[in-house]
């Protein structure tokens, strides 16, 4: 783990996106009206460039361990719980994308914000759930009423 | 003059004026509703109303917006508009350290110094001002993206390599659509929703807000200092040590808000960058600066009046918001232009004495409403992030009535997220994003008008003179940041020896 610092974890990620975006624009179909440069021109160099700078970082990171001048804060210390705890409020946000058409928005963003805030932290008891209607009501006069947003009716409407 | 005043008391146009700054701010306050839709959402109701009562509630509507945007940006993180962006770096600092009610004082000043200085250049320097956006050509539009770019060294924080990839990425996000010159798709793998490209305010409000959350969820701890309920305005020694932002936000924001196209979120950068140049506190900047937040909300501030410039004088809408203002327009049978001046004198003279009342109507609004705002944000935590998760989820659907594009802003956030766990900067990202399809349409037009000869960047005067104050930034950051690095590594090794 010596050598698998932040900046290495970085320059890795950086290397792997530069591939797919490159790979895309090698597959990129040009226009008969296209330009010289066509469509695919800028997302080339853009790959390429990325690719470079993400080696660099990569070696950068590799040199400094090497040479003991990375200074050890930046050590990837491994994340493991707290990007589980961080994957559990997406899962909430992920749930309220896949029920709110279903629910409907008012009463969909009644349940994510009670389910949310007791996933935070808070007390399960009647002040959450006069918060999360309130809070409910708050958005909906706001959006549907004020702003005539159309929200997501749902199977209740 | 006595006209002037005997207009401003007249309640025709005080009336509008207090509507639409109330009604902007709580648009540009709103996540995902930008100062064009809060603006489009008044526009039927128009169609009754005077022709100067009807323009006046717009002009005021967008006054107010662009002003909104920076109370989520300070207060939740969040930029309410793309203009916001940069007011975040520094708003948000001062927030945690429970100076919530001094930021939003700062930028309620200097929003009201800037639009009354874009009012003046409004006034006073239409003419000039509009001859030279008519002057900017393809080339002289990607030198000014350049220019914009240039920003980003120091923008990186302390490491350029890590900002370079960040703004290559924005760039990269910027080539998902449809292609400016061949009209082809690309990256859209198929999917409709793709075609038109992704907005940046989604992936503004993922990579800052929804990272933020997702951040917060993961250390389950509070790191906000409670705020005191009141807005604190700056004291006479902070005045005077803003005056240099102001100034450096007010001649970007007038210089950009006359540019089509160039808009509010570029001043904002580039006035941040450069306030950060010649500012006595350059450390400051990033860990809660009040010049960090004065400069760009006088930048986007001042461009919500200079916009109007290119409108009023050509008819040429330079953004979305000023193609409302010109639907508002011809709803009445008024078409901007040359001949507006001379033939509906009244309705322009009352949209200026409007505005100036609208600026008022900014002070005492803002005023009234920054106590029960930072009083919200002063809830528990879990109440508090579960009520912004809520109000980021609307605001993007309500954009386009679109789940896949809130599924585009939750992506953003796990990038976000991972980027500040790897210590990657974000606004480097987001410049790349904003810049990226005006740098590559204005690239490859500027080589179709030539024949493919890259000499029209050089031949092309305004062009030349923004590459070479690009080139001129760039190696002046550059410099900085050699001269920082070097000292830090001198520390570094003094450390390890000792």
């Amino acid at each position: 783990m010596k050598y698998f610092t932040r900046d290495f974890a970085g320059g890795l990620a950086t290397i792997f996106l530069a591939i797919v975006y490159l790979v895309f624009s090698f597959r990129q179909r040009v226009s008969a009206l296209a330009d010289a440069i066509g469509p695919a021109g800028m997302p080339k160099v853009l790959g390429f460039l990325m690719l470079g700078l993400g080696i660099m970082l990569c070696s950068q990171s590799l040199y400094q361990s090497i040479s003991r001048s990375e200074d050890p804060a930046s050590q990837w210390q491994g994340e493991g719980f707290r990007l589980l705890r961080a994957l559990g409020l997406l899962i909430l946000a992920i749930a309220y994308l896949l029920l709110v058409n279903l629910l409907g928005y008012a009463l969909s963003i009644a349940i994510s914000l009670a389910l949310v805030a007791l996933y935070l932290g808070a007390v399960a008891n009647w002040k959450l759930v006069i918060t999360a209607l309130l809070g409910a009501g708050f958005l909906w006069t706001i959006f549907v009423i004020l702003l005539d947003v159309p929200m997501p009716a749902g199977i209740f409407s | 003059m006595l006209e002037f005043f005997s207009q401003f008391l007249n309640i025709y146009l005080i009336i509008p004026a207090f509507l639409g700054v109330a009604w902007g701010i709580v648009g540009g306050a709103m996540p995902g509703i930008s100062p064009s839709i809060t603006m489009a959402l008044l526009l039927p109701f128009t169609y009754a109303l005077e022709p100067s009562f009807a323009i006046i509630l717009l002009a005021s509507t967008y006054v107010g917006a662009e002003y909104g945007g920076s109370i989520p940006a300070i207060l939740i993180r969040t930029p309410g508009t793309n203009a916001a962006a940069a007011s975040v770096i520094d708003g948000y600092e001062m927030n945690r350290q429970g100076k919530a009610g001094l930021a939003l004082g700062i930028s309620l000043y200097s929003g009201v110094i800037g639009s009354l200085i874009g009012l003046m250049l409004l006034v006073l320097l239409s003419g000039p001002l509009a001859r030279l956006a008519l002057a900017f050509t393809p080339p002289a539009y990607f030198a000014l993206g350049v220019l914009g770019l240039s920003v980003i060294v120091s923008l990186s924080g302390d490491s350029l390599l890590k900002g370079l990839i960040a703004a290559l990425f924005g760039l990269m996000v910027s080539t998902i659509g449809t292609d400016p010159v061949s009209g082809i798709s690309r990256f859209t793998f198929g999917l409709p929703d793709l075609i038109s490209g992704i907005e940046p305010i989604l992936v503004m409000v993922g990579l800052f807000a929804m990272s933020e959350l997702l951040l917060q969820a993961s250390e389950q701890q509070d790191k906000c200092v409670k705020a005191a309920p009141r807005i604190q305005f700056p004291d006479n020694k902070l005045k005077k040590r803003l005056l240099l932002p102001q100034g450096i936000g007010a001649l970007f924001g007038g210089f950009e808000g006359v540019m089509p196209g160039a808009g509010g979120t570029v001043a904002s950068f580039m006035s941040y960058n450069e306030a950060k140049r010649w500012s006595r506190h350059k450390e400051e900047f990033g860990k809660g600066s009040p010049e960090g937040i004065a400069a760009p909300e006088t930048a986007n501030n001042t461009v919500a009046e200079t916009a109007l410039i290119p409108l009023l004088s050509f008819g040429i809408p330079g953004s979305n918001s000023t193609a409302i203002l010109l639907g508002g327009f011809l709803i009445h049978g008024l078409i901007p232009g040359p001949m507006l001046f001379a033939r509906s004198g009244d309705v322009i003279s009352d949209l200026y004495v409007g505005i100036f009342v609208a600026v008022l109507a900014l002070l005492l609004i803002g005023i009234t409403l920054m106590p029960l705002c930072i009083w919200l944000v002063n809830r528990p935590r879990p109440y508090l992030n579960a009520f912004i998760l809520a109000l980021i989820m609307s605001g993007i659907y309500s954009i386009n009535n679109s789940l896949f594009e809130l599924s585009v802003m939750l992506v953003a956030g796990v990038i976000g997220y991972f980027m500040r766990l790897l210590k990657f900067p974000f606004l480097p990202g987001v410049l790349g994003l904003v810049l990226g399809f005006m740098i590559e349409s204005n690239f490859r037009r500027s080589l179709l008008l030539s024949g493919d000869d890259y000499s029209i960047f050089v031949n092309d005067r305004i062009s030349m003179v923004l590459l070479l104050l690009a080139a001129i930034f760039i190696l002046s950051s550059l410099g900085r940041q050699v001269h920082h690095a070097l000292h830090r590594s001198g520390k570094l090794v003094n450390k390890t020896v000792d």
